[in-house]
């Protein structure tokens, strides 16, 4: 085309555009974006980040574990006003996505609205856009989403509910949950999920997949039982006690199950009970094979009533257990059953200690959920003295951290 | 003519083009943001933001745009730099078109979220963001879970002024959705209840008591919370205990059984 001709060609074009604008009074400015986003990325960079739901606030504590400091606080959850009450969160680093339950713990609160016929409302998962917890999609679950499972080797999604409504029903199946399976979990952000459901266990309270994401653990709070799930097949391979049993005697034998991990290899499963107060440690076969149990003892070895919450094997024979009333942790060497050390947290140190993790690089850290009603906190934990070496407010009721190794 | 001379002429016509073409692109331009602006302004107090037919809000029923003094008692908060606000809601939502959202799926029943590239968000983007400077920093809003009885004023002349006082809230915060007391003139719809009458009459079972904490949970709660409906919710900061009193005292919802 020759220079005359283009110039001729924009004229004519520019007129036709003047016009075209003139006579329209639907068209829209698509030149500037609508909607900035304006939220904070968290951007590993080299950096140990945890994640902590704050199940009281609705919103999901970023922490810079390396500086010690909270980089945001960033609103989760679908109702503006209504609790969410997330609870734990996965990361899914290969599709760059988190997922995190919404428990929904106050959604009725008074006897007027049960009256008017509110009942008791569903839990969800979202998938967050892991660079800035934006929702990226999200599924509806049943009541009481209590925690969630994310195995990276599968893809696969759990979600397990403790549901407590149904704990007064005669019959066994009745009172059973659904354990909800979202295969890839992925499918949440984009729209398409087809959850599979499978009733495994009454009230469970705690879950985690093995190595490949074959199999599902669950501690099963209302049947006191550690539940072995297939979750490909989707069916029970095994019920069996959650802590050590006496036989032909039940009550020396209640354990009730609330805390479940596995440890950092895969290889050993570690299960808090509420009432027998012993920390269990299984190997991964189906059954699980109880490989030895411990219960802290207290000042001037009496009985210690405290109630131990979630532990962590800190190297291959140590393990770090925190418990609640009063607040405090033990270390115990699981070879020997020998308790190492053990130390009491005064509230302003950590109030009611609710779950261990450790760092690739060995450093631990512990949540403490406060109150519930003033910000909790993560503490830095001198793996050998249990001493508090520094501590990192966040919101109201954490429960658990994740962590996002560089 | 020589080669030159054409290349020349046309070089010249060229760099008008350009010229007159840039300016009427950016007339254009122009005219099409404050077009984009009037429509979301048209938009902002128009109920066709939700494409529900039961729908009875516009943004402006809840929503100032600029500050008042003294601030005004819509539930919502003026919106004038809230394109500026990092987060809503009192800090539970972090986005705004996900904030507009929450709106139009509670009180205008659309469950259908705008995108961002939608044109009626896009509009009401702009519209909200000619309202700049405003106030940038995200606005408080507690809500009251849990829900308590109010005390009542005491001695006659305590109970007068309470009267006196609700009846102004009343009018600066109830009025505009339901109309005057007792016959609802002015109301946005004849959905919404006539108060106290329609409210006592749908709680009827209940004693005086009860029905005087069901009404402060519907003024706490709106719709939230297990309640229902689609009213929004007064937080603290717009409407403390005692005015929630003072309106239930206007209205004669005293709390006191036929027993009493």
């Amino acid at each position: 085309m020759c220079l005359r001709s283009f110039a001729q060609l924009l004229l004519v074009a520019a007129s036709v555009a003047a016009v075209g604008c003139s006579g329209s009074t639907s068209d829209v400015d698509n030149s500037s974006d609508a909607f900035p986003n304006h939220r904070p990325t968290f951007e590993s960079a080299g950096r140990r980040l945890g994640y902590v739901p704050n199940r009281n606030s609705d919103t999901v504590s970023v922490l810079d574990l390396d500086a010690r400091q909270v980089l945001a606080s960033v609103p989760v959850g679908r109702d503006p006003v209504d609790i969410d009450g997330p609870r734990h969160l996965m990361l899914d680093r290969a599709n760059g996505l988190a997922y995190v339950a919404l428990s929904y713990p106050f959604s009725i609160t008074s006897a007027h609205a049960v009256a008017q016929g509110a009942t008791l409302r569903s839990g969800y998962v979202q998938a967050l856009n892991l660079l800035d917890l934006s929702i990226a999609g999200e599924q509806r679950v049943e009541p009481k989403a209590a925690d969630v499972a994310f195995s990276p080797a599968s893809g696969r999604l759990a979600v397990a509910h403790a549901d407590d409504s149904r704990s007064l029903q005669g019959d066994i199946e009745t009172r059973r949950s659904n354990l909800i399976f979202v295969d890839p979990a992925s499918s949440i952000a984009k729209g398409n999920a087809a959850p599979k459901r499978l009733p495994a266990c009454a009230v469970p309270s705690a879950i985690a997949f093995d190595s490949d994401g074959a199999r599902l653990f669950i501690a099963c709070t209302g049947e006191d039982s550690l539940v072995v799930v297939d979750s490909v097949s989707r069916t029970v391979l095994s019920r069996g006690p959650s802590g050590p049993s006496v036989e032909n005697d039940p009550a020396a034998s209640f354990n009730k199950p609330s805390g479940l991990v596995l440890d950092a290899r895969r290889e050993r499963l570690l299960v808090s009970n509420e009432v027998s107060r012993v920390v269990a440690v299984f190997d991964l076969n189906t059954p699980p094979n109880l490989l030895s149990s411990h219960r802290v003892v207290g000042p001037m070895e009496t009985v210690d009533f405290s109630v131990p919450m979630f532990p962590v094997l800190i190297s291959d024979s140590t393990l770090a257990i925190p418990f609640q009333s009063p607040n405090g942790a033990a270390l115990f060497d699981i070879t020997s059953g020998e308790q190492l050390h053990r130390v009491q947290y005064t509230d302003g140190e950590c109030l009611n200690p609710a779950e261990f993790t450790v760092t690739s690089d060995s450093r631990l850290f512990l949540v403490c959920e406060g109150d519930h009603y003033h910000p909790g906190a993560v503490v830095e934990i001198d793996p050998n003295t249990l001493a508090v070496i520094a501590s990192i407010p966040v919101e109201l009721y954490p429960e658990r951290m994740t962590i996002q190794e560089p | 003519m020589t080669r030159l001379s054409i290349t020349a002429m046309a070089s010249k016509s060229l760099a008008l083009a350009c010229v007159l073409g840039g300016y009427l692109l950016n007339a254009c331009s122009s005219s099409t943001e404050e077009s984009s602006i009037e429509q979301g302004r048209a938009l902002f107090d128009s109920k066709a933001l939700s494409k529900s037919r039961i729908n009875d809000y516009t943004c402006a029923t809840c929503h100032d745009t600029l500050a008042t003094d003294p601030p005004s008692k819509k539930t919502g908060g003026a919106l004038a730099g809230v394109t500026l606000r990092k987060t809503f809601w009192g800090d539970q939502v972090a986005d705004l078109l996900g904030s507009i959202n929450a709106c139009r799926s509670s009180f205008m029943g659309d469950t259908e979220p705008l995108s961002a590239t939608d044109e009626r968000a896009r509009s009401l983007y702009a519209y909200l963001v000619s309202l700049e400077p405003g106030n940038s920093a995200p606005v408080a809003f507690t809500v009251v879970n849990t829900i308590e009885p109010l005390p009542r004023a005491e001695g006659a002349e305590a109970i007068s002024d309470a009267e006196n006082r609700g009846r102004l809230r009343y009018a600066q915060a109830c009025a505009s959705c339901h109309g005057s007391m007792h016959d609802g003139v002015g109301r946005l719809s004849s959905r919404v209840h006539i108060l106290p009458e329609q409210t006592v009459e749908e709680h009827a079972e209940y004693s005086r008591r009860v029905q005087r904490l069901i009404f402060t949970e519907k003024i706490r709660h709106g719709l939230f919370l297990g309640y229902g409906g689609n009213m929004p919710p007064f937080s603290n900061e717009l409407l403390s205990d005692a005015e929630v009193s003072d309106v239930l005292e206007a209205l004669g919802v005293l709390g006191i059984d036929d027993a009493q």
